[in-house]
């Protein structure tokens, strides 16, 4: 009989258990999953990845992936859950995820407040939500649906949008809606925030300010690109601006400690770039967080 | 239960989406400056997605022969795959049930696809539990234990031997290929088979062998079994060990 824990198993508990809030996190890219496996340049505090784009996947990706797995924390963030699609959910698709999830022991699960399947077809981009009281209701059962069968908190991240669809609303009040309705998390995503504030002329700040800040688990961070003089896309393809980063401070002082993730999923640069940004929010965070501990 | 009227918001704009017709976004209340956004931003996912699974296949058709054949892929097909690294096969399906081989007049389009998303599929198919196996052996009369990690496909034209300017209806034929996953560096490997090694290989995965493979083949190709050639059969065997196609020999338990 062993009376003891197996190293290997307390290491699994010690990774499991390891904490993340406060910390910045990369969202994991094959373009540069070599080199940040091969080197230490890029040090982030844990790793997040799309659960679409590695479930089913074996081979030379798949050892990419366990050599993640194995060393750094791992959240997850959904881009098919199309949580806001008139369609009934996907159990297959859930089943698949709650496997996964549990596979990379996964320490916090999100997706984003949109569509992305429409009358059985899935269009693979994140499609805004009508503003309406009936998709509030809609939303938020399918939310708790998943909620209940994946068996954790999700967090819903405020998507960025082009225009409103058929809206009966502004965008805060269904977003709180569908959080307070649900009874879930958010994943506060700053830039678009910031996006949908130049988009759709509002205050940002305010918009923060209204939010049901209690349920904010978790950030995104990303860059964006401007394309005419009243539109900006959410690329996630430039570098963070500095009002992006005002916000952001703006935002945690509101806040207790969570984890923060930098997105890069176009124009990626050195890793020795994506690290200086990591540096840049860490040092955001450290000044505004530890001043609170104190 | 949503409103008929928010049912119609969704589906218009998932419907404009997918085809770019103005006149359908028309019907939307929303910003109609700033709609076509969104038929960019989803059709060059799928796009974008498209050219970088099939690489040749756009590199040989015109411009305008792309873009039609991914528009109705596009607007007339319901992708069902949720991972849209996945989706390139349905598209591949598509092309063929819609015999735009015929319609572009390339009779080894259909071909074409199939090999390039092979690779994509060896390349990323999940991983197969390794059978155990036995490294000694006799070739002939003992059961050959393969890497699980491969596929063997039938063409009908060589896509994989020829330049695809260089394929012609003459080429119609019988192609066999092999595509396998190397078990170090986990790369795609294609190795061009006859058709007695392509029987040979499905008749191992069949648990046969190998003399009982080449009495079956001769009786099926009424072949006189003293004209084989033993000797080439067994290198193509040691070519396929020397790869970790084939592992080596079943293992037979021991029976107490």
């Amino acid at each position: 009989m062993i009376y003891y824990k197996p190293f290997f198993v307390i290491f699994v508990m010690m990774q499991s258990t390891m904490e993340v809030n406060g910390k910045v996190g990369i969202g994991f890219r094959r373009e540069f999953a070599s080199d940040f496996i091969n080197s230490d340049v890029l040090k982030p505090g844990f790793v997040e990845f799309s659960p679409e784009n590695w479930i089913g996947m074996g081979g030379f990706w798949k050892k990419k992936l366990d050599v993640i797995v194995e060393n750094y924390p791992v959240v997850c963030h959904s881009l098919a859950m199309s949580i806001g699609s008139p369609d009934d959910l996907d159990m297959n698709y859930l089943r698949d995820i709650k496997q996964f999830l549990s596979d990379v022991n996964c320490q916090m699960y999100s997706f984003h407040l949109s569509f992305a399947k429409c009358d059985n077809a899935h269009l693979y981009e994140l499609l805004p939500i009508p503003f309406t009281e009936d998709a509030i209701k809609h939303v938020a059962n399918k939310i708790r649906i998943v909620q209940d069968f994946l068996e954790r908190p999700i967090a819903i991240e405020n998507s960025s949008y082009y225009t409103p669809l058929a809206p009966e609303m502004e965008e805060i009040e269904f977003v709180n809606s569908v959080m307070q309705e649900a009874n879930c998390k958010m994943l506060l995503d700053v830039n678009n925030v910031y996006v949908n504030a130049f988009n759709h002329k509002y205050d940002a700040e305010k918009y923060i300010s209204e939010l049901d800040l209690e349920r904010v688990m978790y950030i995104h961070m990303a860059g964006h690109t401007q394309v005419s003089e009243d539109t900006i896309i959410d690329t996630h393809g430039e570098p963070i601006i500095d009002p992006v980063y005002d916000l952001f401070e703006f935002a945690i002082k509101k806040l207790p400690p969570v984890p923060i993730l930098l997105e890069r999923d176009f124009n990626i640069p050195k890793l020795a770039e994506l690290q200086q940004e990591v540096s840049a929010l860490q040092t955001i965070v450290n000044k505004v967080w530890s001043l609170e501990k104190k | 239960m949503l409103k008929d009227s928010t049912y119609k918001a969704y589906s218009g704009l998932a419907k404009y989406c997918r085809t770019g017709n103005l006149d359908d976004a028309k019907k939307l209340d929303v910003r109609q400056d700033r709609i076509h956004h969104y038929r960019r931003l989803v059709f060059n996912i799928t796009n974008g997605t498209l050219k970088q699974a099939y690489p040749i296949t756009y590199k040989l058709l015109t411009e305008n022969q792309w873009l039609e054949l991914v528009n109705d892929f596009f607007q007339n097909h319901d992708a069902q795959e949720y991972r849209v690294w996945m989706m390139p096969k349905e598209f591949y399906l598509f092309a063929q049930e819609k015999n735009y081989a015929d319609k572009f007049n390339i009779p080894f389009l259909d071909d074409l696809l199939l090999f390039e998303w092979i690779e994509i599929e060896v390349h990323t198919m999940p991983d197969e539990e390794f059978p155990v196996f036995n490294n000694e052996g006799n070739y002939w009369t003992d059961q050959l234990i393969l890497n699980p990690e491969y596929r063997l496909l039938q063409l009908a034209f060589p896509v994989h031997t020829k330049k695809t300017l260089e394929i012609s209806e003459k080429d119609r034929g019988n192609y066999f290929l092999l595509a396998y996953r190397e078990i170090e560096n986990k790369g795609v490997q294609f190795m061009n088979l006859s058709v007695l090694y392509a029987y040979i290989l499905e008749q191992i995965e069949e648990g046969l062998s190998l003399n009982e493979i080449i009495k079956t083949f001769c009786e099926l190709t009424n072949t006189d079994i003293l004209n084989v050639d033993t000797n080439e059969i067994e290198g193509f065997i040691q070519k396929l060990v020397n790869k970790n196609v084939v592992f080596g020999f079943k293992k037979v338990e021991a029976n107490y």
